[in-house]
């Protein structure tokens, strides 16, 4: 069972340019994220449906697809 | 010139004496408007030992070529002057409607000098411009004046007003202007306060001319659906600049408990969800803009209703205050506006105070019986209104800026007074980010984040690296960032959408029908960062190097929690970057600007200023 993740912007260079990844679920989005080789100290968002934010504690489950905003700025 | 109204509105305030001017065509092809015009005025018309709070500083309040027009987030002006918080430069940028409204009153900069006798506001419709009594609303509350004037004049006028904050001279009063956008920064409320002035009322009729309207409007349309159709667009539109809370928490950059660290244990309840979905009630925006980061909320607890926080808010006046309700954030955010506080100042003034008396150097009837310890909500509420109204001994002396307490209380808290040049630091801590701690710095207002967001670039490269590229990096989003300022518009569509920076130098030309590039904006952007630093080498006696020391707790103290926890940047490892930033800019080893780097810039007239 798999969760995807999608990279946006300039993360997509962690993934080799891949507009999205399958990643196992089980984990947190900080494991998965791990697993699909991305620093997440980039990624300033993470959204799951209808754009959801969620922190990186936060367990998907199977079948969810979660996109990853880049930081880009500050207030 | 097209893009610009050739006008300039002078208003003499100890005279009375009302007059326009044209301006200058060759200072808008050098400095282009907004802060970039007002940093020319400050030098040309602001003798050096001026007091900030006198009748021979003024107050420039300018619109940029963009502000008023299609073109997306065309919401933002500059307010410029000699801070009372700092002693040298100071601008202040705010969003909102104001600055359209000056542009089709046909206004390209307004000028405040000199000091009225008694309370007045100023009323402009379109070219009826006049002083009018203001002594009944002297001591009210920025939203309540705002509300009145409405109601006075009318919806159709644009109200930006100072509250009692500014009135009563505190150093860092900020401009409150559509129920809660602020110019916050420096202090540019108390000198507005200074000059006894309230309010300014603004309605205008006319238009901005444009050498390409066809060409202009389709640019702008193209931006405005790159800005719509961004990944990022509906979480940033849904969440304001609130969404980096969570990110600067878990990466040890939430300034909490004056910056002692930079993770909060209990920041998942100030996070942008529960934010959200607890007192937001809509979106607002400034004039123009497709992403409204704006957040109106309600707090049932307080039984308030305010514009925000946003995130600088929320570090600021929760975090490093130790505040975990956002309802308490957001009545203290409320407290700030209505009052006239810069709430990032303000927050810094009571989190170190805070600090002071759990280390028992300050004691509760010091603090006027408040209880300070961090986490006390109503011992914050009750200190932003001492602050604010100068009240009681700590009060009045806060009101005077985190700098000026430290050196009054001594006994060690100079170490944990957290600014730079003499103004608080904005809300990310640097204990480990060598290229933000460089950026706050080198700041020309003081430790302000809006020059160079440059943290993630320290994520990205090695947060302790000291390298000369950081230095560049930080060089290049401070010629970046400021251009917007200069421009008249809102930096968040790049850096939070990512709209391209394609967009601008095509759009000015189809504005003002000179042909303009990328670089030349840059360099125009260079040659205001050199001009302000000359303003502080004019302005400031003895001003150099040393003023671009970090906080203390920076560069001597290990984070003491979280996970930057026993981090710190060495001392010399800060001056070795400012080494490094120097070099690159064409400064000398004290941080002025080398005749040759004057001269490259067209600032040759310069050379050889200094403080007398």
């Amino acid at each position: 069972m798999s969760v995807t993740v999608v990279p946006v912007g300039g993360l997509k260079g962690y993934v080799g340019g891949r507009d999205q990844v399958e990643v196992n679920s089980g984990g947190t989005i900080q494991e998965l994220l791990e697993q699909a080789g991305i620093d997440a100290a980039l990624v300033a968002a993470v959204l799951r449906e209808d754009d959801e934010l969620v922190t990186v504690d936060y367990r998907p489950r199977a079948g969810e697809t979660l996109k990853l905003i880049a930081v880009m700025g500050g207030g | 010139m097209n893009g610009y109204t050739g006008r300039i509105l002078r208003v003499n305030l100890s005279d009375g004496t009302i007059t326009t001017e044209r301006t200058p065509r060759e200072v808008m092809r050098d400095y282009l408007g907004g802060r970039g015009l007002g940093a020319y005025l400050l030098w040309t018309e602001v003798p050096a030992g001026a007091d900030p709070l006198g009748p021979e500083n003024k107050l420039f309040i300018s619109p940029g070529p963009l502000s008023g027009t299609l073109f997306p987030g065309a919401g933002k002006m500059d307010f410029t002057t000699r801070s009372p918080l700092t002693g040298g430069y100071a601008d202040a940028s705010m969003g909102g409607m104001l600055t359209a409204e000056i542009k089709y009153a046909g206004y390209d900069s307004i000028i405040l000098e000199g000091v009225s006798d008694e309370p007045v506001y100023l009323y402009i419709d379109d070219d009826t411009v006049e002083l009018r009594d203001a002594s009944e609303y002297w001591g009210m509350g920025s939203f309540a004046l705002e509300e009145r004037l409405k109601d006075e004049l009318g919806e159709a006028f644009q109200i930006a007003t100072i509250g009692p904050a500014g009135e009563n001279l505190v150093k860092y009063a900020c401009i409150n202007h559509d129920f809660g956008r602020q110019a916050g920064r420096g202090g540019v409320g108390t000198v507005m306060g200074a000059k006894n002035v309230k309010a300014i009322a603004v309605r205008g009729t006319g238009g901005i001319p444009i050498a390409d309207v066809d060409t202009f409007t389709r640019l702008s349309r193209e931006a405005y659906r790159e800005c719509k159709e961004a990944d990022g667009f509906k979480a940033w539109t849904r969440y304001g600049t609130m969404i980096v809370t969570s990110w600067c928490d878990k990466n040890g950059a939430l300034p909490t408990r004056n910056f002692q660290s930079g993770s909060f244990e209990d920041a998942a309840d100030i996070y942008a969800p529960v934010f959200r979905h607890s007192i937001v009630v809509t979106d607002k925006g400034c004039f123009g803009c497709p992403s409204p980061c704006g957040k109106y909320s309600h707090s049932k607890k307080h039984d308030i209703y305010v514009e925000g926080p946003e995130y600088e808010t929320n570090g600021m006046l929760g975090s490093d205050v130790g505040l975990s309700d956002i309802e308490d954030i957001a009545k203290a955010n409320q407290l700030c506006d209505e009052l006239g506080l810069d709430t990032i100042s303000a927050g810094g003034c009571i989190a170190w105070a805070m600090e002071c008396y759990e280390k028992g150097i300050l004691d509760q009837e010091q603090a006027d019986g408040l209880d300070l310890r961090f986490g006390n909500a109503e011992a914050t509420f009750g200190l932003i209104e001492r602050i604010a109204k100068r009240q009681g001994w700590l009060g009045n002396l806060l009101a005077e800026g985190v700098k000026h307490a430290a050196a009054e209380v001594g006994q060690g808290s100079e170490k944990w007074a957290v600014h730079v040049k003499g103004m608080e630091q904005s809300a990310y801590d640097t204990h480990s980010a060598t290229s933000m701690l460089l950026a706050y710095m080198t700041a020309d207002v003081g430790a302000h984040h809006n020059r160079a967001w440059a943290i993630t670039y320290d994520i990205a490269e090695g947060r302790d690296e000291v390298s000369p590229k950081k230095a560049a990096k930080v060089i290049e989003l401070q010629h970046i960032r400021p251009l917007m300022d200069v421009l008249g518009c809102c930096r968040l569509q790049w850096v939070e959408l990512d709209m391209s920076l394609d967009h601008y130098a095509p759009v000015m030309k189809a504005l003002t029908g000179v042909e303009i590039s990328w670089e030349d904006l840059l360099q125009i952007s260079e040659r205001v960062w050199n001009l302000t630093r000359m303003i502080w080498v004019r302005d400031v006696e003895g001003f150099g190097r040393e003023w671009d020391a970090p906080a203390p707790r920076f560069v001597e103290e290990p984070a003491a929690s979280g996970p930057t926890e026993g981090q710190f940047t060495p001392a010399e490892a800060a001056q070795q970057m400012l080494d490094y930033y120097y070099d690159q800019r064409g400064w000398d080893e004290n941080g002025i600007p080398t005749p040759e780097t004057l001269e490259r810039l067209g600032l040759a007239d310069l050379v050889g200023a200094h403080s007398s």
